[in-house]
């Protein structure tokens, strides 16, 4: 090994205490980097999956324009809803399932009150492959909606008790479907009269019966939501075989750009395709929030890591100045000091880069396996599982080691910057 | 009696037999408003071989000469040739590589790397020449010096595994290694008691003799004085003639 990194590799041995402090700021920097990303990760994961299981799809396929005149006429935007079309979409590498829908808004009355509603209209029996939690949160005595039902529905818990209605106790839910508990209803009827336009402007109206209450997140959607069959829809509205989306569910989720890309060039310009970020913005404005946030946090704690760094090494040079002039009267460079410095600054980087991604990676897994409980209504009662991407890592890992590297060149420059004459008579 | 003697009346040819020759040095301190002129036209030449004492009292002039003659600093104006060639005018680097190559140095408090063992510490200033060292070669000189200095048994030590005596004989042959064509020893005994002194100043004049090679002594201490054969006296920034 070259002289200059000896030196360099021993000096970090000979002061144990001063090295093991550098070293414990990167490694505990770079661990809980680590450890807030990966929770982060988490975090964002559960949120978009619930979202997309729960009622988005990952992706939604529409007629072009659709999305730019969601204030318009939304049902204008119709189009067949096909056997061929499905297996068109289906066809695709990475997607598992695809499933019509009609949303549409229109009336509900009890005979005595109304109340303006926005209802989803589902193929039943493919929703669920499409949105596994599409059911929601169903009311204790609730059961969820079958493929055989054609008069009936899901309405949110505070539009069913501000219309005193409440589904008949009896039948439990299948599927996913989770229960809790709801503020007694005030029972009156199980039965609610929908009416709303058609795309041409054709009022109907019609009569469910309420099988289930929904709870959730958003008072909007207790207030004014309903899901009903896809074939209610159609018939309500004229629109018989006709819908005004395709929710599509995908095998990964990581993946969806590529699938969504594939689906748009073997669907053409007659439709658009748009994933969950393009249909609930909200949501990917708050997921690319939340890592400038973790990114900042991320910034500060290496910035913090580089001033620790670059302080012990300082000092170290301050102690060794006589040592320095010692190296400079037998002939060595200014280049060459700088060179011995830096490469302690960028072994200890490399050497508490490591550990601390060790140490990261274990309390990653740790959690991972162990899980953190989470939940609350509308989400999912479920787990986050901390993760990492490599490449993350392996920057994280790159940006630590380059922090010691930064803050070891102001040390090296002080080092080399000496007169030998001065630095022989320091003591 | 020490065998000493004149220096030479300096004509303005340079000597080609001198290894320090010196003409109307001088060097100016800036401290902040106030100059203050530490050497004031020295004129001075050691000749190859020589085992010279400079003498001087505190405030002299006689450390700023000494630094200048090793090439740790640099004169305000004047030239000095150092075995032959014109260093007045070398910038930061190429002064690192004259004391690389021809000047050895010997220091009052040793200056041993502490991180390295005698051996990697005699070898240090080899190791850090531009150009690819044998290794195994350098090695056998090494040992052949520590050998010579009384080290053999100690290549291993790190210096704070030493005495005093011992932490001077690896300066010694750290300042040998490199085959300089000058060593300039700064009161090399001060740290010393009186046997180890004897020794230290026994061996460096044994390895004059067999070197040949050019010993320039800065020292308050008798017995060196008594060793040298010239010894230069240096009083406010001049030269005293003898």
């Amino acid at each position: 090994m070259n002289i200059l990194f000896q030196v360099a590799l021993r000096n970090v041995f000979r002061n144990r205490r001063r090295s093991l402090f550098t070293l414990s700021a990167l490694v505990v920097g770079l661990a809980v980097v680590l450890m807030i990303t990966a929770v982060a990760n988490s975090f964002h994961r559960f949120s978009v999956e619930n979202a997309v299981n729960a009622k988005l799809g990952a992706l939604q396929i529409h007629r072009s324009g659709y999305m730019n005149n969601l204030s318009l006429n939304p049902l204008s935007f119709k189009f067949e809803y096909s056997r061929d079309l499905l297996e068109k979409i289906e066809s695709v590498r990475g997607v598992k399932a695809a499933s019509g829908r009609i949303a549409f808004r229109g009336l509900v009355s009890n005979g005595r009150n109304q109340a303006l509603f926005f209802a989803n209209a589902v193929d039943v029996s493919r929703e669920e492959k499409v949105c596994p939690r599409w059911l929601g949160a169903l009311t204790l005595g609730s059961s969820a909606l079958l493929s055989t039902d054609s008069a009936h529905a899901m309405v949110g818990h505070e539009l069913a008790r501000s219309l005193s209605v409440a589904p008949r106790a009896g039948v439990p839910a299948e599927g996913d479907a989770s229960f809790i508990e709801a503020a007694p209803v005030e029972v009156a009827s199980d039965t609610l009269n929908l009416s709303a336009a058609s795309p041409e402007g054709r009022q109907n109206a019609v009569d469910v019966q309420v099988k289930a209450t929904i709870r959730s997140l958003l008072p909007i959607e207790e207030k004014r939501s309903m899901v009903v069959p896809l074939s209610l829809a159609q018939s309500l509205l004229g629109m018989a075989g006709k819908v005004t989306e395709i929710a599509v569910a995908v095998d990964e989720l990581d993946e969806i750009s590529t699938v969504q890309r594939e689906l748009q060039l073997v669907l053409g310009s007659e439709y658009e395709v748009s994933s969950w970020a393009d249909v609930q913005p909200f949501l990917r404005d708050i997921v690319f929030r939340q890592r400038v946030m973790i990114a900042i946090v991320s910034v500060i704690l290496f910035v913090l890591v580089l001033f620790v760094i670059a302080n012990t090494m300082t000092m170290a040079v301050f102690e060794r100045t006589r040592e320095i002039g010692t190296m400079l009267s037998v002939g060595i460079k200014r280049g060459q000091i700088q060179t011995i410095f830096f490469s302690e600054a960028l072994f200890v980087g490399v050497v508490g880069g490591f550990i601390g991604l060790v140490l990261g990676l274990v309390g990653v897994l740790i959690t991972h396996r162990i899980g953190i409980p989470f939940g609350s209504v509308g989400f999912e009662r479920g787990i986050l599982r901390p993760f990492l991407t490599l490449e993350f890592v392996v920057a994280a890992f790159c940006v630590a080691v380059l922090c010691s590297g930064i803050a070891g060149i102001f040390p090296a420059k002080r080092a080399a910057g000496m007169n030998p004459v001065d630095a022989l008579r320091s003591n | 009696m020490a065998n000493t003697e004149t220096h030479s009346t300096l004509t303005n040819a340079p000597n080609a037999n001198a290894i320090i020759d010196i003409r109307d040095l001088r060097k100016v301190y800036q401290l902040g408003k106030t100059s203050v002129e530490a050497l004031r036209g020295v004129n001075f030449e050691v000749s190859e071989g020589e085992f010279t004492v400079v003498l001087g009292p505190s405030g002299s002039g006689k450390t700023t000469l000494l630094n200048i003659i090793g090439c740790l600093d640099r004169a305000t104006s004047g030239t000095y040739r150092l075995d032959g060639e014109d260093v007045s005018q070398r910038d930061f680097n190429e002064l690192a590589e004259v004391r690389n190559y021809k000047i050895g140095f010997i220091f009052q408090n040793f200056n041993l790397i502490p991180v390295l063992n005698v051996l990697e510490n005699i070898e240090f200033p080899c190791l850090v020449r531009k150009e690819q060292q044998n290794r195994a070669e350098l090695r056998e000189r090494v040992r052949a010096l520590c050998a010579e200095v009384g080290l053999e048994r100690f290549m291993k030590h790190r210096p704070d595994e030493l005495s005093g005596g011992q932490r001077q004989r690896v300066a010694i042959a750290r300042a040998l290694i490199t085959q300089p064509r000058l060593v300039l020893a700064d009161e090399p005994t001060a740290n010393l008691d009186s046997k180890t002194s004897d020794q230290i100043l026994e061996l460096m004049q044994r390895l004059n003799r067999q070197h040949d090679t050019t010993f320039l002594f800065a020292t308050h201490d008798p017995r060196v004085m008594d060793l040298a054969r010239r010894t230069v006296r240096i009083k406010d920034g001049l030269v005293q003639p003898d």
